[in-house]
């Protein structure tokens, strides 16, 4: 298991912030929907890998946040998306499908 | 009667019992020196922050306010270690992926008698055959393994009775007494190599050996004088692993009611 495991996870790795991307597209979402979200697919993530990346998305004007009162306990941080966000978002799934053509094109 | 510690976490105060208190602040630690480059340090912080408060409320309620190791460590488990840059490399990211601590425990499910190999071997990260071999290799010299085996077996916690309870403070004590134990051993074998060795072994060899004559003479009646004393030794290394075991027991104990 090992062996394909050392293949697939950069693989996975690679594709993590395209699929964030993809979530917080859909939603303005709190970081617990996006793990719950992930934690039905092969992506499954945690808090300890998510906020550095969404720290970082953040960095390079990808998303952005604003703190909202929730029901219980304190204020949450919401994420959504910036122009710049969606536009690489368009790109990558742009990309994604060439990709995947790509793959299916040269036999199974 | 346990002392708590009140911990503010994203404007809330939490009541953390000294274990867990101990076992958030090196999570904590690390987290910071493992994003001691990241420019957005602080605000990762305190987002992990954040979820370790709402995660640690979840758990609380009117009956039980006060958060123990066991539920820190649920808690830091479901966080994860913080992983500085999650697009780089796997060699770079398990630096960080210690995080969440470690405990020497014994695992009698991974275990083929009951568990302290294997456990010891999660501890140091080493492969379990490794930490078997080296115990039937101590076997060889008078049983020194099995002596070490037992006494680690009635001082190490099962993982489930740790259930995240005081191991990772006990575990310098459970390891300075099985070094007591190795001198006491080591003292206990040479004595008995080396009065074995001029004593029975030499004299049996020599040819036309007749313990009679000679210089033999007296070896062949101090070898065995050496052989009672090692019967002698033995007792004594009983009476040392029962001691010590029984030392640990309530040094452990002690440490938990404390």
């Amino acid at each position: 298991m090992g062996g394909i495991d050392g293949k697939l996870g950069p693989i996975r790795k690679g594709l993590l912030e395209f699929l964030i991307l993809k979530i917080v597209s859909t939603n303005t979402v709190y970081v617990a929907d996006i793990l719950k979200r992930l934690s039905e697919t092969e992506f499954a993530t945690q808090e300890g890998t998510l906020y550095p990346l969404l720290s970082k998305m953040r960095r390079e004007n990808l998303v952005d946040y604003e703190w909202k009162e929730s029901e219980v306990g304190p204020p949450r941080k919401y994420y959504t998306l910036t122009a710049k966000g969606k536009s690489q978002l368009a790109e990558l799934n742009q990309y994604w499908k060439q990709i995947n053509s790509t793959v299916n094109q040269l036999g199974s | 009667m346990r002392q708590v510690i009140i911990v503010s976490l994203n404007n809330n105060a939490y009541h953390f019992d000294e274990d867990a208190y101990s076992d958030l602040r090196r999570y904590l630690r690390r987290a910071q020196s493992g994003l001691k480059n990241n420019p957005d340090m602080s605000e990762i912080l305190a987002d992990i922050e954040h979820s370790i408060a709402e995660k640690c409320a979840a758990g609380l309620n009117a009956a039980k306010n006060v958060i123990n190791r066991q539920d820190i460590t649920r808690v830091l488990h479901e966080v994860g270690p913080v992983v500085a840059d999650p697009l780089a490399d796997e060699d770079e990211e398990a630096a960080t992926e210690t995080a969440v601590p470690r405990r020497l425990c014994r695992q009698p499910d991974g275990g083929m008698l009951y568990g302290v190999c294997s456990g010891l071997a999660e501890y140091f990260g080493m492969n379990v055959v490794v930490v078997r071999i080296i115990f039937l290799a101590l076997l060889m010299f008078n049983g020194l393994g099995g002596v070490i085996y037992v006494l680690l077996r009635i001082a190490m916690p099962t993982a489930e009775a740790a259930g995240g309870e005081t191991a990772q403070r006990t575990h310098p004590l459970v390891l300075a007494m099985a070094a007591v134990l190795v001198v006491f051993a080591a003292m206990a074998i040479l004595p008995m190599l080396s009065s074995g060795i001029d004593g029975d072994i030499l004299v049996s060899t020599l040819p036309g050996s007749a313990p009679s004559r000679g210089f033999w003479a007296g070896r062949t009646w101090m070898g065995s004088v050496a052989a009672l004393a090692g019967v002698f030794y033995l007792v004594i290394l009983g009476v040392v692993i029962a001691v010590g075991a029984a030392l640990v027991k309530f040094l452990l104990s002690r440490a938990r009611t404390r």
